[in-house]
Order: structure tokens, then C-alpha cells, then sequence
């Protein structure tokens, strides 16, 4: 294996997954990860499909609590009233093709988009850390713990991780960032794992923005109070997305640029508390500081106040629709992997997890803000010759029943035999529909898709070998996407 | 090094001679040895000890006087000494105040009782040593009608705890160790122990509790008259079910049945509903805090091990369950039946953690161990805590020299700071206590309403250092604080010396020292700037933002 890792050109060709995993168990005898890096670029140099790399950057759209695939990707307008539901299916852009009428918008983009209507897996309980990382199995204490170092890496810190073994320095604009605020501290409870980085190390985490306004509309909600003011259903167009208040100027660069060089010496005479992961995650994050305050790049892509009305408007003045936008402007600036929550709000039962008032819910609050702003941002990433090159993924943890409960507002209750997924831009497929559920929208009745397949895909389309090993804490290889496979179904 | 580990046999000799068995901080040794599954680090210096013993027991770095006093000092005992020295002073109460208040309120605000008032009840709870059983059973069971313990009804009226919900959730999570989120609609389908049962028992005991106020607009947390059992259904099932108040594990309380208008141990009065015999949450304050309640004293000494530790020995630590058992179970038992037999001193416990080598092991590894592969519940090596937003404060204020000022300057009664308008321009720097702590709350601390469990740097507190007015100021020469001082002092190796005890709690080697010769010599001309910039860059280190 170290001859091959000394020519790695001769030997990129005859390169197969179980060569890897070889190369992966002499990680153990000091094989280096910035080896793996070489001989992923080799092999990429060799063998590649056309699609390999490219998307430059990806916007991954989770909508935490698990859309209905019925209401919105999955119609069965032939399933009787109790499957079906209140809601008809509308035909769309693809002849042929039809989806949930509340997203008459995305209806006419749907050209553009590629459907997998036969997501499964096991596992029906928020598994936000099952959907976004390669782990193979999960159980709910997993899934609660943001700070379990044992975990595997979301999908987003993978990239970063790439990133960062590939470039020289640090990146001006973060290349993992996640946005409005860090995943369910707005709901009333604990914080849920998932978007972290696991044994990669905190260093990995995403950089999470923060969103200090609030809600200007009551919304439909999972106890029916009257007065819950979701964000997500409208906010007041001066209130931004950001990383803290605005970053004061009165210290000259020179001054700041004189200080970080003094604390890198003095840092480097400790060097000894480098292993320690927390001090890692602390010295990343005041380098991102110094990237701020030395060159505003990233403040300045996540003013959305810059943006002309129309399009703001157009994205919707809720929280999800400027969220989006200001994915859009970091993509734009330089960001490789910007993730958007439509996260819960208040109840633990909030977003898109409607057990309760699910048609109130769908209707008033989700399915309008979803179709506008995610049409939105499709057509202006187009509009701005960016689509090609960015990719954009809407998943969730699983879907929904396919017969509707008589909870109080009516509700569909967890399900993941069957669920459906979107995919846009960077490579993938347009127009396209992936897989088929049978009449009820329950089980899958033609080409199975795992959630570790969407994530093979989008890494492949991004440029990141799916099967490559990262060590984990304990030094095992572990293939970054698990056992995922990329889809030629889904590529373009 | 020969000289330290006789001086450690000596230590270790004097202390089982005294106890006549083996002591407790050594069983906790023997346990941590047993499973560390590799080389574990040495013990920590004398300055890693102190700066750690002082931020874990009073909540800030030791003033330079204290470290140099201790690093000096040849008494062999003389941890031991500082330990019970740190926890008999005033600060150890108020380090307590600030760690108890963040694990149970969460920074959530109220309004019914103030700040200060709180502060002076939990502060003087630890001040007399209140054991944690009484503590949790007067914050369960207070009314509000006794003036001493009217504080405690924070914990239920205050911090978005209204609804019985969250305050079934909250001392299920806070004093049980388990999250019963799922539990509230259906038994938790992945920890199986954690039933639907278990919530609505709790739920039983608190669903009496109701708020009320009197003419005069005070708050007062009533219980009105139970009638029946409490009646649930799971959303997979049509069946009811019928609970009365009972905790996991323990037999259900019946509810008793009064004949009509013989449910009230007293009248009605002043617009007060009459006050009734079967009180349950006076009942749940009592069953909850009971000896034998394993699941309560495990999660106590769980959530003050982690404390210490920076590594629960069962973690999360709100799911305490068979599946996710402790990393050294039979530690935990011990601690759990020691704990008991203490009769839930918190102090006794804090101390043996303290006094084990465990504790003061060193957070450097031996050269040829890679840290990635050290498990943080190996306790091979120190964990090292990030600083609380109060830790932060209180050192910073201490190392700029800038403590006794602003400790000094008293609240303006008009104050009306708030962060968001301090950020936005809108409010100049706080100058008094009470401020700075808000300001570091919000800079620093977790929304209200998340736990504080893990360190969770940001980008955004690094700007804040590097950048807040606040700390600019503290770092301009005036009324002999740490860089007006530092002004006067022309021997660069004493600067140095001064630099690193104020800030990092020890003495700079001599790299060190040579670097901050050469940054003076280099920046002559500006040479307050200069003294500023060095102070300023070790305050932003890791090795200050951490607890190592």
C-alpha cells in the first residue's frame, strides 16, 4: 500500500472501494489523513464521472419534523378521503408529473427539480443525525446528544472537513454554516443532535447564525393557543440573520493584525493544549473572529437588508424565506455547505411535525412559505447562472402516515417506509422523478433510495469521494457516507 | 519530581491513617484506575491545580498574591488546605449560587421573584450548608407564604415554568435525570424504561398547583382540591389509563376521597380558595428528596461530579437510564450511597471529588498518546471545562484589576441595561457588578431556556473579546489596575512575571518571558498600547477561555 500511496497515478485506475478500506486499516499504522486526501484526488483525477465535483456549493433544506410526502411531493389523488386528505394534487411544469396543490409556485418550477418519491428507512423518530451523517443505526439517546463525540460527522462537517485538508489556510468565509439559529434551542427543550461533527471534532461543528427578532403573526399551532408568534410565519423585514451585533470598526486592522499575531505566539508556546477537542473548537472559531473583523466578507453575506425589496419579498418575509436568501448570498460569497433549518418553534411538536391541526397548519403557515421561498431561491440561483453549480436538497428525517389520525385539527403520525425528498442544481437531474410509492403512499413500490444515498450523491456531486475513510475517535476507518451508494438516477 | 511524589505518599499516608478505612477520594482513584484503558496523565502542577480548584469552587482565578503565596508554600498538605479554605469562603456560596441557578432556571427571567431575592435564598442555603435534599424539597414545596422561602417558588412560577407540562418535564429532567419528552404523549419507544406512566405520575402530583394573586398583586403558588386520579392515553392506543401521583419506581399515593365540603384543612380567604388536606405537591417535595429515591441522589451526585469533572459519569445527564448506563457504575453507586450517608452535604461531596488525584490530574498528556484517542469519560487526563459566562467575568474583572472598582460602584436604580441595546450602541459600558454579569450572561451564556451543559465556543464570543468596548476599557490604565501598574514597572521579566501570574495563574518560562521582552522593546514607543495588547492576548487564549 505505501508504494501505492508514493505513485498514486500509477495506481489510481485499478483503485477499488476494498483497496481503500484496506488503505483505511493502516490508518491505524500511521497512514495520515492528508494521504487519504492524495489518493482521493488521484482517484478522482482517474476514474470520475462527468458529474464528480460539480456542484461548488450546496444548500441543504431540512425541514425538521417531517413533511407529509401526500400534501406535498406524493400526491394520491386516487386514494380514498381518509389517505388522500383535504388537499388535491396540481399538474406541474413536467407533463405528466403532479404534486401537492399548496405549492402551485414550485408546480412550475418542478423543470427544474428532481423528485425521489421512494426514500425508506427503519427508523420513524427525528432522526435528524440519521438523515444528515453515514451512521448506520441509531437510537434516541443518540439522537439527543449535540456534544457526543463518538457520533458521526454531519454530512456538512464532512465538507469543511475535506476543506480544510485540501486548502493551505483558513477559509475567509466559513465552509459550514448553518442558519437561523442552532438546531431546536427555540423549542422549549433540550437540543437535539445531528448537525455536528461528531468524531470529526467540535472544530467541524457548523458556525451557526442567530436571530434576534420574533415572530409578527399568530400561526396555527400544536395546542392551539392563540397567541404563538412563529417566525416562521412572518417577521418584520428590519430584523436580519447574523452572528452577533455589529462587528465595531474603531480598531484599526493594524492593531487587530498585530494582536492575532501576539496570541499566535503566545498559543504556539502551549501548544500542549491543542489535543484537547474544546480548545480546538475555541481556537477555529477565534480565528473566524479575526476573518470577521480583518475582512467582513461573511457579515456582509448574510445582510439580507442589502437586497432590494423585491426580492426580498419575493423569498417571503418569514424566517425560512430570508433564511434562504441568505443562503443564496453566502453561496454567492464563497460558502461551500449552508444549511437552512425549518425548525420548531415554541412546542416540541413544531415545524413540520404536524400530529396536531395538520391541515391548519399545512395551509396557513407551511405549504405557503415553503412554495414561496424555495421557488424563489430556485429561480433567482438560475437567474444568477449559479444552479449548475450549487446544489440544493429539501429532506427531513422521515414522512408521515398515510391515514390521517382524529387528533384534535386532524394529523399524520411518524412514518419512514416511505417517504420523498428534493434535489436541484450542482449535477443533479431536472425534471425527473425517482422511485414510486405504492397507492396509499406507504411503502415503496419501485427503486428503494436510503437517506445515505442522497448523502453518497450530493458528496459525489460535490466533489467529496462518499467512500473515502475518516478515522473516527478510536482510529477505526469509517466511509463518510456509510453505506450509501451515489445514484445515477439522480444525476443529471 | 522525586521530591513531589514523596510529598504525595506523605498526603496519602496522613489521610487513611485519620479516616480508618480507605478514604473516599481514594476510592474514587482505585475506580477511575480500573477503567482508564491506557497511560494517564501526571499530576497537575501546583499553579494548574489552584487556578482549577479556585474557578471549580469559587468561580474565579485566584488573585497573583494567592498563587504566588501557594506556589511558595512547602507544606505538604497544602492542597488539601486550600480546598477547605475555598470551600468555607464566602465566594464558594456565590460560586454555587451562579452553577444552581444556571442548572434549574436555564437564564430564563421572571418577574414574581427578583433577582436579588433569589440570589440571597440560594446563597444563603449554601452559606449554611443546607443539604441538597432540603434544598430541592423547599424549591418543590414553597408556597410563597413563608417569608424565607419565598424565593423558592422561582423555580416553578418564574422561567416559563407555568404550564404543568413543563413543570412535569422540568423535575423529571432536573432532579431525575430523565427527559420524558416522548413520554408525554406515548411510552418512549427507544428508552424503554421511560414510560408514559412515569409522566403523568409526576404530572399528579403538580396538576393541584396553581398560581394565584393577592389584592396586592403578590404571587402565591396554591394548591386546589384533587378529586380524582389523573387520566391519560397514549396516541398509539384508544385505552385510558389512570394514574394517581407516583415516581418512577415507587408506589402511586392514593388519592383520598373527602366528603363534600370536608376537602379543606382551612377556609376560604381573601378571594383564596380554602387550602386542602391532600396537598400533593408537598407530598412530591417529600418523595421525590427521599434517601432511598436512587434516581434523585444518583442524578445529584451525577450533575455535581460533572461539575468538577467537566464529563458526567452517566452522560447526557438527563438520560439516566439501563441502556445508557455510567462509565464506572459501581462508583456511582458508592457516591450515590456515601452521598446518602453524608446526609446530602454538598460540600462533602465537592471536597473528596477535589482531593482525588482524578481531580488533579494534569490536562497535558504524556507526549506519545494521541489525545483524539482519549475518551473524555476515561478521566486519563483533566477535561478540559470552558469558563461559565460568570467564571469569565469575575476573572476577567480580577486579572484586568478592575474587580474592587466596579465591585464597588453601586447599581444605579434606573438602570435598565439590556444587552441587545448595549450592542447596538445605544448604552455605554456597564461600570457596575450587576451589569457586567448580564452583559456576560448574554454575550456568553446559552439562550434561556437550553441547558449549559457543554462548551460551545462561537464566533461571536471571540469578537466580543476581541473587540467589546468593555474590555478595551478594563485594559486602559487607570486607578492602579493591572495595566496602569504594569506601566510603572520598568524590568520587563517582572512585567512578564506579573502578565502571566495575574492572567494565566502562573509564572511565564523563558520563551515566554523573551517574548514579552521583544514585543516591548519593538513597540517602545507606544508602551501602555503595548502592555494593553500582551494583557489582552493572554485574557483571549485558550488557556485563560478554559478551566484545563
Amino acid at each position: 500500500m505505501l508504494r501505492i500511496l508514493g505513485s498514486p497515478r500509477t495506481a489510481c485506475d485499478g483503485m477499488t472501494r476494498r483497496d481503500l478500506l484496506h488503505l483505511g486499516g493502516l490508518g491505524l499504522f500511521g497512514v495520515g489523513v492528508a494521504d487519504l486526501f492524495r489518493l482521493q484526488d488521484a482517484q478522482a483525477a482517474g476514474g470520475r464521472d462527468s458529474h464528480f465535483g460539480r456542484a461548488r456549493s450546496c444548500i441543504l433544506i431540512h425541514l425538521f419534523g417531517a413533511h407529509a410526502q401526500h400534501e406535498t411531493f406524493d400526491p394520491k389523488p386516487d386514494a380514498p378521503a381518509e389517505i388522500q386528505g383535504e388537499l388535491k394534487a396540481i399538474a406541474t411544469s413536467v407533463p405528466g408529473v403532479s404534486i401537492g396543490e399548496g405549492l402551485p409556485r414550485i408546480a412550475r418550477v418542478m423543470d427544474r427539480l428532481t423528485v425521489v418519491r421512494s426514500l425508506t428507512h427503519p427508523w420513524p423518530f427525528h432522526g435528524v443525525h440519521y438523515a444528515l451523517s453515514g451512521i448506520p443505526t441509531i437510537s434516541q439517546t443518540v439522537e439527543a446528544d449535540p456534544t457526543d463525540r463518538s457520533l458521526w460527522p454531519f454530512i456538512g462537517s464532512v465538507v469543511d472537513y475535506v476543506e480544510a485538508g485540501r486548502a493551505n489556510s483558513a477559509p475567509a468565509m466559513p465552509q459550514n454554516i448553518a442558519l437561523p439559529f442552532r438546531l431546536y434551542s427555540r423549542a422549549n427543550f433540550r437540543l437535539l443532535g445531528g448537525p455536528y461533527a461528531g468524531f470529526l471534532g467540535s472544530r467541524f461543528d457548523p458556525i451557526w447564525t442567530e436571530f434576534a427578532g420574533r415572530g409578527t403573526r399568530a400561526v396555527p399551532n400544536p395546542t392551539a393557543k392563540p397567541d404563538v408568534f412563529d417566525p416562521y410565519g412572518g417577521i418584520r423585514a428590519e430584523d436580519g440573520i447574523d452572528l452577533t451585533g455589529p462587528i465595531p470598526t474603531d480598531l484599526s486592522p493594524q492593531r487587530v493584525g498585530l494582536r492575532r499575531s501576539l496570541l499566535q505566539q503566545l498559543d504556539q508556546s502551549r501548544s500542549w493544549l491543542d489535543g484537547q477537542d474544546r480548545v480546538q473548537a475555541f481556537g477555529r472559531h477565534q480565528e473566524l473572529a479575526y476573518a470577521l473583523l480583518t475582512s467582513p466578507r461573511l457579515a456582509r453575506a448574510l445582510d439580507i437588508h442589502q437586497e432590494s425589496e423585491a426580492v426580498r419579498t419575493r423569498y417571503g418575509m418569514t424566517l425560512f424565506g430570508q433564511s434562504l436568501l441568505a443562503a443564496r448570498r453566502l453561496v454567492e460569497g464563497g460558502g461551500r455547505f449552508v444549511t437552512v433549518f425549518w425548525d420548531a418553534y415554541g412546542d416540541a411538536t413544531g415545524g413540520w411535525d404536524t400530529h396536531y391541526y395538520h391541515y391548519p397548519r399545512l395551509k396557513e403557515l407551511l405549504l405557503p412559505g415553503l412554495d414561496e421561498a424555495f421557488s424563489a431561491l430556485i429561480l433567482d440561483l438560475e437567474a444568477r447562472g449559479l444552479l449548475d453549480e450549487t446544489l440544493v436538497l429539501v429532506l427531513s428525517e422521515h414522512g408521515r402516515t398515510p391515514r390521517l389520525t382524529n387528533r384534535p385539527g386532524g394529523g399524520r403520525e411518524h412514518w419512514s417506509s416511505a417517504y420523498c425528498g428534493v434535489l436541484a442544481g450542482g449535477g443533479a437531474a431536472r425534471g425527473g422523478i425517482v422511485g414510486r410509492s405504492d397507492g396509499s403512499g406507504g411503502q415503496v413500490a419501485d427503486t428503494p433510495v436510503s437517506p445515505k444515498d442522497i448523502l453518497a450523491t450530493a458528496l459525489h456531486l460535490l466533489g467529496v469521494d462518499p467512500h473515502m475513510m475518516v478515522p473516527d475517535r478510536l482510529n477505526r476507518p469509517v466511509p463518510v457516507a456509510g453505506d450509501g451508494l451515489v445514484r445515477p438516477e439522480i444525476l443529471g | 519530581m522525586t521530591n513531589r511524589l514523596v510529598i504525595l505518599c506523605v498526603w496519602a499516608v496522613t489521610a487513611s491513617v485519620v479516616s480508618g478505612q480507605q478514604p473516599v477520594h481514594q476510592r474514587i482513584d482505585k475506580a477511575t484506575a480500573e477503567r482508564n484503558g491506557g497511560a494517564m496523565a501526571s499530576l497537575a502542577s501546583d499553579a494548574e491545580f489552584l487556578r482549577r480548584v479556585y474557578l471549580d469552587l469559587t468561580g474565579i482565578i485566584p488573585a497573583a498574591a494567592e498563587t504566588r503565596k501557594f506556589l511558595a508554600d512547602s507544606d505538604p498538605n497544602k492542597r488539601a488546605k486550600t480546598i477547605d479554605l475555598l470551600l468555607a469562603s464566602k465566594d464558594f456560596s456565590r460560586r454555587m449560587r451562579e452553577v444552581v441557578s444556571v442548572m434549574l432556571l436555564e437564564r430564563r427571567a421572571g418577574t414574581v421573584i427578583s433577582d436579588q431575592e433569589w440570589n440571597k435564598f440560594v446563597e444563603g442555603a449554601f452559606a449554611a450548608d443546607m443539604p441538597w435534599d432540603q434544598f430541592v424539597r423547599e424549591l418543590i414545596s414553597a408556597d410563597g407564604s413563608d417569608a424565607r422561602t419565598r424565593p423558592a417558588i422561582r423555580f416553578f412560577v418564574d422561567g416559563g415554568r407555568s404550564s404543568h407540562d413543563q413543570m412535569t418535564q422540568d423535575v423529571a429532567r432536573l432532579f431525575l435525570g430523565m427527559n420524558l419528552q416522548c413520554a408525554q404523549c406515548h411510552n418512549d419507544r427507544n428508552i424503554r424504561e421511560y414510560e408514559q406512566a412515569h409522566y403523568f405520575g409526576i404530572y399528579a402530583y403538580l396538576r393541584q398547583s396553581k398560581l394565584q394573586t393577592d389584592k396586592s398583586q403578590r404571587a402565591f403558588l396554591i394548591e386546589t382540591v384533587a378529586k380524582d386520579k389523573m387520566e391519560f392515553q397514549s396516541v398509539f392506543s384508544k385505552n385510558k389509563q389512570f394514574t394517581g401521583p407516583r415516581l418512577p419506581d415507587r408506589g402511586e399515593v392514593a388519592v383520598p376521597a373527602f366528603k363534600k365540603g370536608d376537602e379543606c384543612a382551612a377556609p376560604a380567604k381573601d378571594g383564596f380558595p380554602g387550602v386542602p388536606k391532600f396537598r400533593p405537591r408537598q407530598l412530591l417535595a417529600r418523595d421525590l428528596t427521599a434517601a432511598d429515591n436512587r434516581r434523585f441522589v444518583r442524578n445529584a451526585v451525577n450533575r455535581f461530579w460533572f461539575l468538577m469533572m467537566g464529563r458526567g459519569l452517566v452522560h447526557p445527564l438527563d438520560l439516566l437510564h439501563v441502556k445508557n448506563p455510567a462509565s464506572h457504575p459501581d462508583l456511582l453507586e458508592f457516591l450515590v450511597d456515601d452521598f446518602v450517608a453524608h446526609k446530602f452535604d454538598v460540600k462533602y461531596l465537592l471536597r473528596q471529588i477535589a482531593l482525588s488525584q482524578s481531580y488533579q490530574r494534569s490536562s497535558i498528556l504524556p507526549g506519545d498518546i494521541d489525545p483524539a484517542a482519549v475518551k473524555p469519560e476515561s478521566y486519563r487526563v483533566a477535561n478540559a471545562k470552558g469558563l461559565s459566562s460568570e467564571q469569565l467575568a469575575w476573572s476577567l474583572m480580577r486579572a484586568t484589576g478592575n474587580l474592587e472598582r466596579i465591585a464597588a460602584t453601586p447599581l444605579s436604580k434606573k438602570s435598565k441595561f439590556t444587552y441587545k441595546d448595549y450592542v447596538n450602541g445605544r448604552l455605554p459600558a456597564p461600570d457596575n457588578l450587576s451589569d457586567v454579569m448580564k452583559l456576560f450572561a448574554a454575550a456568553f451564556g446559552n439562550s434561556a431556556g437550553s441547558p449549559e451543559v457543554d462548551f460551545t465556543p462561537s464566533a461571536s464570543q471571540s469578537l466580543f473579546l476581541l473587540n467589546d468596548k468593555l474590555l478595551r476599557n478594563w485594559l486602559t490604565p487607570r486607578d492602579g489596575n493591572l495595566v496602569d501598574r504594569l506601566t510603572k514597572e520598568s524590568n520587563s521579566d517582572r512585567i512578564a512575571e506579573e502578565l502571566y501570574l495575574v492572567s494565566l495563574s502562573r509564572l511565564p518560562d523563558d520563551e515566554e518571558k523573551a517574548l514579552v521582552r521583544g514585543s516591548l522593546e519593538r513597540h517602545k514607543s507606544r508602551r501602555s498600547q503595548a502592555l494593553g495588547d500582551l494583557a489582552w492576548a493572554l485574557l483571549t487564549s485558550a488557556e485563560f477561555r478554559l478551566n484545563h
